[in-house]
């Protein structure tokens, strides 16, 4: 197999690296687009950076200044709830002394609560005592009373809270403390309502530092008017300095208190850096002075401005050369104190907040750009991927290094294009083979032409025809080898331009022309070649491309020899025809069918008719009738196996002579092996195979004696006595080799002792025409003389008249005398053992024995010495007197038949006077000599065969007496029985009747009274003769049964047959049981086929028989149904009735149908019944010519059917007995 | 008027029976126990049916009724079979020598009159 170039599918460029890849592109180009994005984006947040740090300080101010007021206004909110739950429990005189520890047992828990109040007290209009609760720490207080003991010494009474009530820990002395003096109790004087004092600095005590405060004061005033008592709930600023602190930052700003005071100044009371300060104890030691620059700028800056119309404005202010932010708030009211909340922050601070936001907008861009272009990444990826593995198998294709289908996956449209490009490759790859099956096909073709060409060269090198192409103008322009021996080297020259004689020139001239005009031209031409007539075949045939002639191909053959064998062929041919003409043998042709076809001279001559006679005909008209069959097997043996070419038959002539002919046949078939007929050659041979015959099977008969004769045989010629042959027996007694005798005489040879003997011999001849055993002796070569019977007779053999001479051994003849008298021996020694007797005896009524064996003694009781002769007894006398006659007339009927053999039985009388019976055996012979006949037999005693015999006879006739009797003695029994069973019949036919008539009236009377026609009865006794009048017609049913049963079983069934129609029959039994099944709830259908099939029979029988299996499985079925179908059976019906009953077990079918039988015991007492009724169904079926049969499953339902004739009185049995 | 039914029947019960269904329904009864009292009484009385019993004493059902066809008077008279001979040669006898119908004993007594009063019905008998 060749290699195929491999052409190259896409051009060899390479695209430039300077080329940017498709995945930079792609990063590249994403990347761009988010940084574009993110400039505009970080553009409009600059441009807006500004108003946005406004909104952001605004929001922020007015985010904590909203705290630090919420929480102010609890503060007071508190305070003023805690003011009026006091002054409710105050009674409308004030507190006194005794009143204290309960009123403030009751305010202790919420005061624990509040843990912003430091003291909650109460002081006395009129004693100056004051009770106040008062805290150390967050959950620790006392209540501390002034009050003057019962002398009117005043002091300070601890008391600790414990359990709901205060227990008093210790007394202390006063320490002058006036209530009434402090500024809270003046301020509630004056106001004459609750009020809230400016901050003032509450009086220092053992457990605390002087520490700013405020307190909201209530006045308790009687109903007369006058000042009883005032209520104070009072809490430092540090609480709110405290809360301050948690709210402030130095970046993002702090707020503050002020108080705006009666003088018109403005007191800082609240700012983060005012806090508490702990000892040790935990116990509030006082506060730190604070002197806050920014507070003072803020005043400043909003001199004469601070108006709480405005609040939650970001004012700004500068210190310190930082800008501030600030925001206020005044708080007031009617009663509350006088307060300006105030926040400030360093604007730096939102600008940072909102750098920081920036920030975060800065790194969110830059996550955004790290995904985008992550993204981008992996899309480009996406995409390059399968399109460099497009490239790869794009490439792989270019390079045919085995490209494979890309794996199709990625994007839509790339899985398109890779199907789109495995679709190519596909088709490349078919087209790939194509080409390369294409490209071997065609090396096959170059190969296949190059050895076309090579063998045409061959050819024209080598061919033994002359091969020659012209040119348009007729000039040669190729020959073959052999045209080039014959003419040289004619290429380019024309048939006249060639060394041949000018009529052959313008022959082939003249051939080339017409070829060239388009014709194919052939014939035959000689040409003297080396001095002998040479003969060209030759055909001159236009060559034709593409419908135009454009030379002309020519072949000449030599065909000399052919020329040469036809003549020859046809000189043999004449020659044989004028053989056969003159032949004396008649030549006659056949067709395959043995037809004539032609019949010369002597073929009229032979058989009489002529040619024109004969032809034609079929071949047998020359066979007589006896050959023909053997004609027909030659003929078909011949047409066959193309065999049996020569035959001799016997022919007819035309005059009806039978001549006997030799046919020598011959099949004629044609090239394709077909038999076209059958040549035959006769010759008529009648005469000479009369002589022939005669000739050869005497001659053949007389070797075969001759050569195969037990006796020595000499063959002679008479004139000259030289021996012609000598058979085998011959050379072996005279020593002597057949062709050493042959030719020469017996007197040269010595055989003779005396020649004269051989003339003595020869006289006789001459005498008597013959020699008959003539004794003599003859000396062979080298052994004793041999004594002789000769025996010479002349036979003519051929044209000579020879002497047959036959010697017989003596010797011989004595040795088979010897062997004779052996074989008597041996006979009668084993005549003498025989059990019997072997006779001889003349044919006499005395049967006188010329011969007995000894047998004779043991068959007679006589000595055979005795028999012979009649010398004592004569056999005749020894035959039983009543046998006697028999014997004789078997005897003379057996000869008179002509020696026949004779064979009987018969007694004789044994000597001892016993009888004894012989089987004898013989035949007669008779002698020509004495004119007389001999009888020759054997004779043996069979008594004990006999008496056997006798015995089986005497046995068998007492049999036949036995069989005999007791055949008598059961018909007689048989006759009884019959009567019996007509007699049986009878009584039960009238039993029946009789039986009927009491019935008619149980069955009336209990009828009647059951229907209370009689009057009416109570319930037990309507059930009771409900049961006597069903019992009744049970009885009934039983008697009408058994009487039918009796009928036909005595022959008196009588039928009436008429046209019935079924429907009705069916809708009658359907209608009877109706109350039945109504009451058993059992469903019950009916099929009839359209129109409803009529029959002749008799209705009443069938309309019993229907019934009785209706009845039957309406009896048996308990639940579901009957169905009753009646389908066309050929000419007649088939009825079957289907039931979902008990069913019957398998056991049961068989005596199904006997009388008497009811399946089971248990189902006797369940379903009553007779037990007769499908008895008599079959019965009466039998009666109506029809059959009925069972098919059933125990427990799942039974179907009997029957088939009914559609005539019963022809289909049937008579029912007429 | 009540119809007039002659009864023929040997058997006193069944007498008995036939006479009591009879009667309850609305026929006037007359009886005889045998054939030659029941040929006597037919051409007598000339009832409107005769019930014969086939099987009698002296003279049975098939020769009495063939005398009470032979005769002018009795001609026309109905007589009906009523017997417990259940030969189906009975019946075709019975159907030669002129019986109305045939009932086959045991019969069922409502069954029984019906049976009487379609006979009774036929115009002939009018």
């Amino acid at each position: 197999m060749g290699q195929v170039a491999r052409l190259p599918l896409v051009p060899a460029s390479r695209v430039q690296p300077h080329r940017q890849s498709f995945r930079r592109l792609v990063l590249f180009g994403t990347l761009g687009v988010v940084l574009a994005a993110m400039g505009l984006f970080g553009g409009l947040m600059e441009h807006q950076t500004r108003e946005l740090a406004g909104d952001l300080a605004r929001s922020l101010l007015g985010q904590k200044l909203g705290q630090v007021r919420a929480r102010v206004t609890e503060l007071l909110g508190s305070a003023e709830r805690q003011g009026r739950t006091c002054l409710q429990l105050t009674p409308p005189g004030g507190l006194k002394e005794s009143d204290y520890l309960r009123v403030f047992a009751q305010l202790a828990p919420a005061f624990m609560q509040q843990a912003e109040f430091t003291y909650l007290g109460y002081a006395a209009e009129q004693t100056g005592d004051y009770a106040m609760l008062e805290r150390f720490s967050e959950r620790d207080f006392r209540l501390r009373i002034y009050a003057s003991t019962a002398s009117g010494v005043r002091e300070i009474r601890d008391y600790r809270f414990e359990r709901g009530e205060f227990v008093l820990v210790k007394t202390n002395p006063w320490d002058q403390y006036d209530p009434r003096a402090r500024p809270f109790y003046l301020a509630a004087k004056a106001a004459r309502r609750p009020v809230w004092t400016q901050t003032y600095v509450f009086r220092a005590n053992e457990h605390r530092a002087e520490v700013p405060g405020v307190t909201h004061a209530v006045p308790v005033i009687d109903p007369s008017g006058a000042l009883q008592g005032v209520w104070d709930v009072d809490f430092d600023t540090y609480a709110l300095a405290d809360f301050l602190k948690t709210k402030s930052d130095p970046q993002s700003g702090y707020a503050f208190v002020l108080e705006e005071r009666d003088d018109g100044e403005r007191m800082l009371i609240a700012h983060p850096d005012l806090t508490k300060v702990m000892d040790e104890r935990r116990q509030l030691v006082g506060g730190r002075q604070v002197r806050d620059p920014v507070v003072g700028a803020f005043l400043n800056a909003m001199k004469g401005q601070l108006r709480p119309s405005r609040p939650r404005e970001a004012h700004p202010f500068e210190w310190a050369g930082e800008d501030y932010l600030s925001s206020y708030e005044a708080i007031g009211s009617d009663h509350g104190p006088a307060w300006l909340l105030a926040v400030v922050m360093p604007r730096s601070y939102a600008a940072a907040r909102l750098d920081e936001s920036r920030s975060l907008a800065l790194l969110f861009g830059l996550g955004v750009t790290a995904v985008v272009v992550l993204l981008a990444a992996w899309l480009a990826g996406l995409l390059a991927t399968p399109v460099e593995r497009l490239r790869v198998a794009a490439d792989g294709l270019a390079e045919d290094s085995d490209p494979q289908p890309v794996k199709v996956e990625g994007p839509y449209e790339l899985a398109r294009l890779a199907e789109a490009f495995n679709t190519m490759l596909a088709s490349v790859e078919v087209r790939r083979r194509e080409l390369l099956a294409a490209n071997l096909r065609l090396q096959e073709e170059v190969r296949q032409r190059r050895q076309r060409e090579a063998e045409l060269e061959a050819v024209f090198s080598n061919a033994p025809v002359g091969i020659w192409v012209t040119d348009l103008t007729g000039r040669y322009t190729l020959q073959s080898e052999r045209l080039r021996e014959r003419f040289g080297d004619c290429r380019g020259k024309t048939p006249e331009e060639l060394d041949l004689p000018p009529a052959l020139q313008e022959q082939y001239s003249l051939n080339n022309r017409r070829a060239l005009a388009g014709e194919v031209v052939h014939g035959e031409t000689a040409e003297n070649i080396g001095g002998v007539a040479t003969y060209f075949h030759w055909i001159v045939a236009p060559i034709r491309m593409g419908g135009l002639v454009t030379g002309a191909l020519g072949v000449s053959i030599d065909v000399s020899e052919r020329r040469r064998a036809e003549d020859a062929l046809l000189r043999s041919q004449q020659r044989l025809r004028l053989h056969l003409e003159n032949t004396p043998m008649a030549v006659i042709d056949w067709s395959a069918d043995f037809t004539v076809l032609s019949w010369n001279a002597a073929a009229e001559t032979i058989f009489g008719w002529t040619a024109s006679e004969a032809i034609g005909r079929h071949g047998l008209f020359v066979v007589p009738e006896a050959e023909r069959g053997a004609v027909r097997e030659v003929w078909s043996e011949l047409v066959q196996r193309r065999g049996g070419f020569r035959n001799y038959n016997q022919n007819v002539t035309h005059d009806g002579r039978v001549i006997d002919c030799e046919w020598y046949n011959t099949v004629l078939t044609d090239e394709h092996d077909q038999i076209i007929g059958v040549s035959s050659l006769v010759l008529d041979v009648s005469e000479r195979i009369g002589a022939e015959t005669l000739y050869r099977e005497s001659e053949e008969r007389f070797i075969k004696s001759f050569s195969d004769s037990s006796a020595a045989k000499l063959l002679t010629r008479r004139v000259d006595g030289r021996i012609v042959d000598v058979n085998k027996r011959f050379a072996q007694v005279m020593n002597c080799r057949r062709e050493d005798v042959i030719g020469r005489t017996t007197i040269e040879l010595n055989f003779w002792r005396d020649p004269a003997e051989r003339t003595q011999l020869m006289n006789r001849l001459e005498r008597d025409g013959e020699v008959r055993d003539y004794e003599c002796k003859l000396y062979p070569r080298n052994s004793a003389p041999v004594e002789v019977v000769v025996s010479m007779v002349a036979v003519p053999l051929g044209a000579d008249l020879c002497l047959l001479t036959t010697f017989v051994d003596d010797s011989e003849r004595q040795a088979a005398v010897r062997a004779l008298q052996e074989s008597q021996r041996f006979m009668s020694t084993l005549i003498s053992r025989l059990p019997g007797m072997v006779y001889r005896c003349r044919n006499d009524e005395e049967w006188t024995m010329t011969f007995v064996s000894d047998g004779a003694k043991e068959l007679t009781g006589y000595e055979p010495a005795e028999i012979e002769h009649n010398r004592l007894v004569s056999f005749a006398s020894l035959i039983h007197v009543d046998d006697r006659a028999r014997v004789w007339q078997e005897t003379q009927r057996a000869v008179a038949a002509g020696m026949g053999e004779f064979s009987y039985e018969y007694r004789i009388l044994h000597r001892s006077g016993e009888v004894r019976w012989v089987w004898e055996r013989g035949e007669g012979r008779y002698d020509a000599e004495s004119g007389a006949t001999t009888l020759i037999g054997f004779v043996t005693d069979i008594t004990e065969r006999k008496l056997a015999e006798e015995e089986v006879l005497k046995l068998n006739l007492s049999l036949e007496k036995r069989v005999a009797d007791r055949t008598g003695e059961l018909a007689a029994a048989n006759d009884k029985l019959k009567e019996l069973d007509r007699l049986k019949s009878e009584f039960l036919a009238t039993m029946s009747h009789e039986l009927r008539t009491p019935l008619n009236s149980i069955i009336g009377f209990s009828a009647l009274l059951h229907r209370g026609a009689a009057g009416a009865l109570n319930d037990e006794q309507q059930k009771q003769i409900g049961l006597v009048n069903n019992s009744a017609r049970h009885l009934l049913t039983l008697i009408n049964d058994l009487l039918d049963l009796s009928r036909i079983e005595s022959g008196r069934m009588e039928l009436f047959p008429e046209e019935v129609s079924i429907g009705d029959v069916l809708a009658e039994v359907e209608a009877t049981l109706a109350p039945m099944t109504s009451h058993k709830n059992l469903r019950y259908t009916t099929f009839v086929p359209s129109p409803p099939p009529r029959l002749v029979t008799d209705r009443k029988r069938l309309f019993q028989i229907v019934l009785n299996l209706a009845n039957n499985a309406v009896k048996f079925t308990e639940q579901g149904g009957v169905t009753v179908d009646c389908t066309r059976l050929g000419d007649g019906l088939r009825i079957s009735v289907q039931d979902t009953g008990i069913g019957i077990k398998p056991e049961h079918l068989p005596m199904l149908f006997e009388a008497f039988r009811q399946i089971d015991g248990s189902a006797r007492r369940v379903y009553e019944g007779t037990g007769l009724g499908l008895h008599l169904c079959r019965k009466l079926l039998d009666l109506l010519g029809g059959h009925i049969e069972v098919r059933s499953e125990a427990g799942r339902g039974s179907c009997f059917a029957i088939t009914l004739p559609a005539n019963a009185s022809s289909g049937g049995k008579d029912g007429v007995a | 008027m009540k119809a007039r039914v002659l009864l023929v029947e040997d058997n006193e019960a069944n007498r008995y029976l036939a006479t009591f269904v009879l009667e309850r329904a609305g026929y006037d009864v007359l009886h005889a126990s045998n054939g030659r009292e029941a040929v006597r009484l037919a051409l007598a009385e000339r009832p409107h049916l005769v019930l014969m019993d086939l099987e009698m004493p002296e003279m049975d059902g098939y020769e009495a009724t063939t005398l009470i066809r032979a005769a002018a008077e009795g001609r026309d008279i109905p007589v009906v079979a009523v017997t417990s001979l259940a030969h189906a040669g009975d019946r075709a006898k019975a159907r030669a020598i002129g019986f109305s119908d045939y009932i086959e004993k045991p019969y069922d007594p409502e069954d029984f009159v019906r049976r009487l009063q379609r006979v009774l019905s036929r115009p002939s008998s009018a």
